[in-house]
């Protein structure tokens, strides 16, 4: 994943440029622009990022008021769908669309020794080990190689923050939804 | 004599034994168990908060056991420490004159004596991994230098023994590319999946990298086998291992047989460098293990 650092979006943007461009967001032709100019291209010039001034890792006043409507979307969709524990630093695409962070110990890089029989949870022996579900799945929807990268540790700063605005304000790396794309360039040496 | 890291470099094959610190302030309890593991021992590996239960700290006991002259290995898991505890504890340990630790992950809070208690787990094994080999090479976590870094023998662990089998192959690459320079395994009761375990470690060339020490544990008892299978998550027992523990008339001598046994079919093994010994609370018999296994150490001099 690019971690470009975005030189631009961290010089402070004024207050009432940044409430003149989120009106501009807010209409949804703008909305799908800046969208698509996100994910389509990796040189994006980073509008969202100006936009919402992310300076020194923190998001400014417009930042928190889009990164909480957002958060309130990605609660509405994962919660039920992945039982999402809000870390923050999505990894769901890695991880086969099973949230890694079900697990008792967090663990972000496979499953830990205690797995028992079965496939299941060391800790809570009703439940099934989630990281013996990810394998299952990612080998069912051959996403193997999604598991080789080393997730690095944690950033507890982004917990109970919208993963979706920490993607659009490059404090993470975008999710990889499809595979064809990834497998061109070498997945291994990506960390 | 040589230290664990040389021998681990020369290839020989290393013996290592673990030892648990006691729920209290007693270090002549840790002395007194040491004094079992003299001869043939070339690192004893010290629990840290073994199964979450409180004990007596790793490094504490690790301190003892340089003073009886013994090499430790300490134990560090995720558990009960951040980022921030972790790399502390690991300077002074380096201070200290500790140079081995086991990198773990630990067991749940839930398993031991304080199941209220927060689990931590701010990183997991292959990160904590990670984290050591950056500190020996002179940088800490946030990126800034130590100006004396810290010099480790890095060790991690594997369970051959867990499902599913793909995952512990490819974590077990993760932690080698991370940089464990030796790996300790479960306590082997069950040869037949183990090798199994092991032909797809040699398959990805893993044994080459980093040295294989299976975990060998004597057992007193048919019933504590038993009891392990019920209670251990992820241990494989060989139904004939229980079956050999309960015909037995001496339960102590056949445990011992079935390490010695244990401990030869994998010293002819390719792929495996050493044995790690686990005489949970029975130190006592290391010597007797060691001799019958022929692994007595007559170039292992006292000194």
């Amino acid at each position: 994943m690019q971690k470009a650092g975005h030189e631009k979006g961290k010089t402070p943007v004024p207050d009432g440029i940044i409430l003149q461009r989120l009106s501009l967001l807010l209409t949804w032709k703008n909305f799908i622009f800046f969208y698509t100019l996100r994910v389509e291209s990796d040189v994006t010039p980073g509008l969202l990022v100006s936009l919402v001034t992310v300076d020194k890792g923190r998001p400014g006043r417009a930042g928190r008021i889009i990164s909480r409507i957002l958060l309130f979307g990605e609660d509405l969709i994962k919660k039920p769908l992945f039982r999402c524990q809000q870390c923050g630093e999505c990894i769901l695409s890695h991880t086969a669309f099973i949230c890694s962070q079900r697990c008792p110990k967090r663990l972000r890089n496979g499953p830990c020794g205690g797995t028992r029989d079965g496939g299941r949870c060391e800790v809570f022996p009703e439940r099934t080990c989630v990281w013996y579900a990810i394998y299952r799945r990612s080998r069912l929807l051959r996403r193997g190689v999604l598991l080789d990268a080393v997730e690095p540790m944690h950033n507890w700063r982004l917990e109970k923050s919208s993963a979706w605005f920490n993607v659009f304000t490059r404090r993470i790396g975008p999710p990889v939804l499809f595979l064809r794309k990834q497998n061109d360039d070498d997945t291994r040496g990506k960390n | 004599m040589m230290t664990l890291a040389e021998k681990i470099d020369r290839g020989e094959f290393v013996v290592t034994a673990e030892l648990g610190p006691p729920q209290s302030s007693n270090g002549d309890v840790i002395r007194r168990k040491a004094a079992h593991f003299r001869r043939g021992i070339d690192g004893v590996n010290i629990t840290d908060n073994q199964t979450a239960i409180v004990r007596l700290s790793s490094i504490s006991a690790a301190v003892i056991c340089r003073q009886e002259g013994l090499e430790p290995i300490i134990q560090m898991t995720c558990r009960d420490r951040n980022r921030i505890a972790v790399q502390s504890d690991l300077l002074g340990a380096a201070a200290l004159g500790i140079g081995n630790v086991l990198c773990l992950s630990g067991d749940f809070t839930s398993f031991g004596n304080h199941p209220e208690a927060r689990p931590v787990f701010d990183m997991d094994s292959i990160q904590l991994i990670a984290a050591v080999k950056g500190m020996t090479e002179g940088r800490f976590l946030s990126g800034d230098p130590i100006k004396t870094p810290p010099s480790f023998l890095i060790g991690g662990a594997a369970n051959p023994f867990a499902e599913p089998l793909d995952a512990r192959i490819h974590r077990l690459e993760k932690k080698i590319d991370a940089g464990a320079a030796f790996i300790q395994t479960q306590p082997v009761f069950d040869l037949e999946y183990f090798f199994r375990w092991l032909e797809r470690v040699r398959e990805r060339d893993l044994d080459r990298r980093a040295a294989i020490i299976a975990g060998v544990m004597p057992v007193k008892s048919a019933a504590a086998l038993r009891y392990m299978q019920d209670n251990v998550p992820g241990m494989r027992i060989h139904p004939d291992v229980i079956a050999r523990m309960e015909a037995a008339d001496h339960p102590e001598e056949t445990g011992v047989r079935e390490a010695v046994e244990t401990i030869r079919a994998l010293r002819r093994t390719e792929g495996i460098r050493g044995v790690h010994l686990m005489p949970l609370n029975w130190e006592s018999v290391t010597p007797v293990l060691l001799d019958a296994a022929g692994l007595g150490g007559s170039e292992q001099k006292e000194e």
